[in-house]
């Protein structure tokens, strides 16, 4: 009940936020927050199951794609534009889902990791329609146009907290339905699961879609926000940090995705005016935070709340 | 008619034959246990009529039904369940949720069953906890439900790892060792439990064995294998009177060494 009320505080302070902050970059920055949290949420249905993909910027590629040239070469809407971006990933995350799930362990993170960079490499070189190595510009923001300037950046504030809380919304009911609980059981113990006449192979296969659907979206609205779109972007280490924002705040709960996106987004920022270090101490605070926290941050909170409502018993 | 047939099968795994032209039957409401030597072939052969291994001949009937190459999830809705040699649990579940979810796997409840949390969907939640309470309580470990399956002790770890495999109300069961590295105290449990499923349950058990104290105890038939091959089936007391089960397993005394 205590986390439900605090869920429900965070999203009216992130709504009312902006009546206080103008500043255009800490907008930005907030915006940049969404799209990690959908994606690292996308990625953690995955990992319920045990399974860690490195095609996830791959999927986010595709939506960011079908979404660019939807809007900018056929005029479509982007309201429209974005439900097809999440179909389209999730329909060519069928087949190489069924392809790629047939292997285990490092084999599968082999074929997803060279799923991405084909994606890649099949948008870099098409010139046309996919405009190569320079990517798409000018991708047209959503209507209606008053609203959606580039000069304002709150309505996109606005309509990327809404996405979020829908994805973290719809991924936490999944992991708390039957569906989810099958997905938990997968990753206990693969072979018991299949012997009381679970589909392994198909929850599987319904999770790497549902995930590539959300990262869909997450790449249509990267594309319609940035307003521009390159192989240059969505390449194997936005993959990876995808993979580090959930590893940093844990696996356990939906909160572990969220607050290792929040954390990790935020955390090279505070360091941008510190220049060349900055990657450099980003390295420094995920070691230290792998030492000392192996289950995460969440885990770590959960670890520390447990010990303190014991010293004060 | 048998509840299952093998006819002819054959497992080879390169140039080894693990398993050699093996034709038996399991009658109904029998207990039918598996005997051999290491290395005869009782787990692969369990592999093979559960489908976790695709064999390289023959043919596998379960009640009349072709089921040669069915993956194993799929033989559950058909009422066949095993276990495994190792204890296969949910470590990181409770003892009542590792038998709920083999529960719900069995009723089946589509991708969106119980996703909006509905009154419906919360009823059958407790319904289908209610049987699960049944169920281990059955096996006897109500007083360890809420304790992770992975903190079990071993004992307790093999007599859950038997009420997950009821949750699917099997019709056959096959159990892989269930009493291995049991003390005689959890030996006894476990052959009684696995009396109790017959007599009170009506499940067809095949169980493979290595305590010939248990086997001899509570199987009605027999089949022993060696090197792949079956040497001998029959009732219990023929087969430990059976002078090439007892040359298979102690060698023959040879006079000239």
């Amino acid at each position: 009940m205590t986390s439900r009320l605090g869920v429900a505080a965070l999203i009216v302070a992130l709504l009312i936020l902006p009546l206080g902050v103008h500043d255009p970059y800490l907008l930005h920055v907030l915006i940049l927050i969404f799209l990690n949290v959908m994606l690292a949420t996308s990625m953690w249905l995955l990992g319920i199951t045990g399974l860690i993909s490195f095609g996830q910027a791959g999927f986010m590629f595709i939506g960011a794609m079908t979404s660019a040239l939807l809007t900018k070469r056929l005029g479509v809407s982007f309201w429209v534009a974005l439900p097809i971006a999440g179909i389209v990933a999730a329909v060519i995350a069928t087949p190489v889902g069924r392809l790629s799930l047939r292997v285990k362990g490092v084999y599968f993170f082999l074929v997803t990791l060279a799923f991405g960079e084909v994606v890649r490499g099949i948008f870099a070189y098409f010139q046309e329609p996919f405009g190569g190595w320079y990517g798409i510009r000018d991708i047209p923001p959503p209507s209606p146009r008053w609203l959606f300037t580039p000069l304002d950046k709150l309505p996109f504030f606005y309509l990327g907290l809404v996405l979020t809380v829908l994805t973290c919304w719809v991924i936490w009911r999944i992991s708390r339905s039957w569906f989810g609980e099958v997905l938990w059981s997968i990753r206990e113990g693969e072979l018991l699961a299949s012997s009381v006449g679970i589909d392994v192979l198909g929850h599987k296969l319904a999770a790497f879609v549902v995930s590539a659907f959300v990262a869909g979206l997450a790449g249509s609205f990267y594309a319609n926000y940035v307003g521009y779109i390159s192989p240059l972007i969505f390449d194997f280490q936005y993959s990876v940090s995808i993979l580090i924002f959930i590893v940093v705040g844990g696996l356990t709960s939906l909160a572990g995705p969220v607050v290792g996106a929040v954390v990790l987004t935020i955390v090279p920022e505070v360091f941008r005016a510190s220049g060349k270090y900055q990657m450099l101490i980003f390295g420094l605070i995920l070691v230290g935070s792998m030492m000392t926290m192996p289950d995460g941050i969440t885990g770590a909170l959960r670890r520390f709340g447990k010990w303190y409502t014991r010293r004060a018993a | 008619m048998s509840l299952l047939r093998v006819t002819g099968l054959t497992r080879r795994f390169g140039g080894l034959i693990a398993v050699n032209d093996v034709t038996m039957a399991v009658e109904p409401r029998a207990i039918h246990g598996l005997i051999g030597p290491n290395g005869a072939g009782k787990t692969t052969l369990f592999n093979l009529v559960s489908g976790v291994l695709k064999p390289t001949a023959g043919r596998v009937l379960f009640d009349g039904t072709d089921i040669t190459d069915r993956p194993m999830h799929r033989l559950v809705r058909l009422g066949m369940v095993r276990t495994f040699q190792h204890s296969q649990l949910f470590p990181g579940f409770t003892v009542l949720r590792n038998v709920l979810v083999a529960l719900h796997a069995h009723t089946g409840f589509g991708l969106l069953g119980g996703f909006f949390g509905s009154r419906a969907e919360r009823l059958r939640r407790d319904e289908l906890a209610r049987k699960a309470h049944e169920i281990v309580e059955f096996v006897g470990l109500a007083d360890r439900a809420q304790d992770l399956a992975g903190d079990l002790p071993h004992g307790c770890q093999r007599l859950l790892q038997v009420a997950v495999g009821l949750a699917p109300e099997p019709r056959l069961l096959l159990l892989d060792e269930p009493v291995a590295g049991l003390n005689h105290g959890d030996v006894d449990r476990m052959m009684e439990l696995v009396r109790n499923l017959r007599d009170r349950q009506g499940i067809t058990v095949v169980l493979v064995e290595h305590n010939m104290k248990a086997v001899m105890g509570v199987c009605d038939r027999i089949s022993v294998l060696q090197f792949g091959r079956l040497i001998a089936e029959g009732p219990a007391q023929e087969i430990a009177q059976n002078p090439t089960v007892i040359e298979a397993y102690l060698g023959v005394y040879d006079d000239a060494a």
